[in-house]
């Protein structure tokens, strides 16, 4: 009589669909119905922290960038601010802009892309590809100033490394008027479109209250009514200088705002407009000057060694806010240095967001508060011992799918 | 109207007074052409006091943590560094970084937990137990976070002290 | 509804970027097939892109700046003796190298150029292709100087 009460042990993970690190996650559920969250991790833990401190202050930045593949500007930004900080360097205007324009073009390729795998989680793979396809010209442009598509090399401490030419900036405009064109027509499909919103509706909600006591940060925050935005909260760089920007939020398009997945994606396709519009005002307004304090790098070591000190630097990346404390002590390089990527403040809030949700959902709500690029892999279902079923991604996908061609069924025929 | 630096500034004094080990204020111009005062407040407390402090600070606004726990060794003592932010989302520019030093002594290597007032400290607070090596009362949930299961618990990894292994440290 | 449909017509209509697998089997010479087929060719670098590194040794002055900013340590400076004066030289390994640029930038004769070159693959990581400046140092390195003993730190 028990039995027909009790919990049963669902454990996905480590390496499992929608993450980027593998996390383990254990749920107990009770028929379709998740009732627990628990989650461990460490999987890739690699270190990083303590390999800082056996390198001087240059060769740290490009250790940073390789962090985590999409937000590559952000962490390196956050350290840089955080030196900065510590060592009272003044960055040149010019530097300023051009490090926001670099950090909204980010910005735009990121949202782009967790709109395309979170499309493909629901099963709605044409959009997945448009939106893949629209992005390449945001990495042509990448491309064109940085030199890379990915991890791109531009910041030191003091400044930028390279320049933005009067040849680009032809390119640059016709990129955003590509995309001023195309935002109608993708917000159509992104948020008018029925079975998106059977979907994603009152799936995965945080509420306000927890938002606040678990400190979520970024687009899940701001999906749940917390406007928190280190842009405006406490800018750097050019942000100060925009006077029209405010935190993205469901009430700009008059929707109440629930905490739920959906409304996380309409935060994401407000905020890549705005990414363009900032784009467009750091263009009209670039001051002229030079664009570092100081160029040669072995000098500025040997500046840095004098100093001793510490300093916060935060910086709104594409996922939330990234933070770094750095303590400087009179070294070549930092003498600790302190990370927090966005995820990591947001991971408490995923563990209160799966509580009531169907299993077929965990793609979609692992992938609402995006985590990094999905790595593969098992799911493995114990059933109080006796052996075990194993789904590959695929037949996970296909559960997501099915579930996503039963809700148009019902929807067409109602 | 939300009290703005200073006025925390003479709050703080006038509730701790001696137990205020160090208090600064930090300021950093920022902006190009609307030019803006950044500013930062740093306040340094004994561990027991830490736990009235950040209490006393939440009755300004709920505080968010920023960053895991930075730490800076000396012979007697370990200073840990939390920074926290307040006033995040009430409006423009108004966030402030508050950020408290707790100074640990190093033959008692032992703090108070601060989850029951901002309860998204938890990660932090377990991963400051497994690399630092610093006990954390009453922690709700005392598992490990990084590192794996089988590392031996007198590994401290983020202690100075500690170069890892067989390999004669760096520079 | 109709936005996707349009995108999707659309696309019967553009000039193809991409090349399909051109074979279902190995076949008896890949040279050869692929000389048959034209393959759309890749999309061109733009000119500042940070490819494969160029070592020129007559210009370098053996200062070691490059070798200290290199973040992951892949540049490696080996003795020689160049006008009668015992000097450095160095080899990149591009198996490590993360293509900053950082060196580039850093060397005050411009001995470090980058290209557009990215398709470098190799099966050895220490072949002639992947360790730029090899040559040089087989024809020209010697031993290293005799030092006294120097107490271990």
């Amino acid at each position: 009589m028990s039995k027909s009460t009790s919990t049963f042990p669902l454990s996905i993970g480590p390496t499992h669909p929608a993450f980027k690190e593998p996390v383990k996650f254990s749920f107990e559920v009770d028929g379709e119905k998740i009732v627990r969250t628990d989650m461990d991790f460490g999987y890739t833990h690699r270190g990083i922290e303590h390999v800082a401190r056996e390198r001087n202050f240059i060769q740290v930045i490009y250790l940073l960038e390789r962090i985590c593949g999409i937000c590559s500007v952000s962490h390196p930004m956050a350290y840089c601010l955080a030196v900065e900080n510590a060592a009272g360097i003044e960055v040149p205007p010019r530097a300023k802009y051009v490090r926001t324009i670099i950090g909204e073009l980010e910005r735009l390729h990121s949202h782009l892309l967790w709109t395309g795998v979170a499309a493909h989680e629901i099963g709605f793979d044409t959009l997945f590809l448009h939106t893949w396809d629209i992005r390449e010209k945001v990495m042509d442009c990448l491309e064109l100033l940085t030199g890379n598509r990915v991890n791109y090399a531009m910041l030191t401490i003091g400044g930028v490394r390279r320049d933005i030419a009067p040849e680009h900036y032809g390119i640059l405009e016709e990129t955003l008027d590509y995309y001023r064109e195309l935002y109608n027509r993708t917000r159509e499909i992104l948020l008018e479109d029925l079975t998106v919103q059977m979907r994603c509706r009152d799936i995965g909600v945080l509420t306000y209250e927890d938002a606040v006591a678990l400190c979520a940060v970024g687009p899940t925050a701001r999906a749940s009514g917390l406007p928190k935005d280190v842009r405006i909260d406490y800018p750097c760089n050019a942000y100060p200088d925009i006077e029209w920007l405010r935190p993205a939020s469901p009430r700009d398009i008059g929707k109440e705002p629930r905490g739920d997945v959906f409304d996380r994606m309409i935060v994401r396709v407000l905020e890549m407009k705005q990414s363009v519009e900032i784009v467009g005002f750091c263009l009209d307004n670039m001051p002229d000057g030079e664009i570092v304090v100081e160029s040669k790098a072995i000098k500025l070591i040997n500046q840095l060694k004098k100093v001793k000190g510490d300093g916060l630097g935060r910086y709104e990346a594409p996922r939330g806010e990234v933070a770094h404390f750095d303590i400087l002590d009179e070294r070549e390089g930092p003498a600790q240095i302190k990370v927090k990527a966005p995820t990591y403040s947001n991971a408490a809030a995923w563990a209160v967001m799966f509580n009531g949700a169907e299993i077929a959902d965990i793609p979609i709500i692992a992938a609402s508060i995006d985590p990094c690029i999905a790595c593969a892999d098992r799911m493995t279902v114990i059933k109080n011992g006796c052996g075990g079923l194993s789904f590959t991604a695929e037949e996970l996908h296909r559960l997501s799918v099915e579930k996503q061609k039963r809700i148009k069924a019902t929807c067409g025929n109602s | 109207m939300l009290p703005l630096h200073d006025i925390l500034v003479e709050q703080f004094k006038s509730e701790f007074g001696e137990d205020l080990l160090h208090c600064e204020i930090r300021n950093r111009p920022e902006g190009v052409k609307r030019p803006r005062d950044q500013r930062s407040l740093w306040l340094t407390f004994h561990r027991r006091h830490f736990h009235m402090a950040v209490t006393f600070l939440s009755r300004f606004g709920a505080p968010h943590i920023s960053c895991p726990m930075a730490s800076r060794e000396y012979e007697d003592r370990i200073d840990l560094i939390y920074p926290f932010t307040i006033y995040g989302g009430t409006g423009n520019y108004m966030e402030l970084p508050v950020i408290i030093t707790a100074q640990v002594p190093r033959d008692d290597l032992r703090i108070r937990t601060v989850t029951d007032i901002v309860p998204g400290i938890l990660f932090m607070e377990r991963e400051t137990r497994e690399m630092l090596g610093i006990d954390i009362e009453d922690i709700p949930d005392e598992r490990r976070l990084f590192t794996p299961g089988n590392l031996p618990p007198e590994m401290k990894p983020m202690l100075e002290t500690y170069r890892g292994a067989g390999r004669g440290g760096g520079r | 509804m109709l936005a996707s449909v349009y995108k999707i017509i659309e696309q019967f209509f553009t000039e193809k970027s991409t090349n399909l697998f051109p074979a279902k089997r190995k076949p008896a010479s890949v040279s050869e097939f692929l000389a048959r087929k034209p393959l759309i060719a890749p999309v061109p670098t733009p000119p500042d892109y940070r490819g494969r590194l160029a070592f020129d040794y007559q210009a370098c002055i053996g200062c070691a700046m490059c070798e200290k900013v290199c973040p992951a340590r892949a540049i490696e400076m080996y003795p020689v003796i160049e006008k009668e004066k015992r000097t450095k030289r160095i080899v990149i390994y591009l198996a490590r190298c993360t293509f900053c640029s950082e060196c580039v930038k850093v060397c005050p004769r411009d001995a470090i150029t980058m290209s557009g070159d990215f398709m470098m693959a190799d099966y050895d990581r220490n072949s002639p292709s992947l360790v730029v400046g090899l040559e040089e140092r087989r024809k020209n390195e010697v031993a290293p100087e005799e030092k006294p003993d120097t107490p271990q730190e």
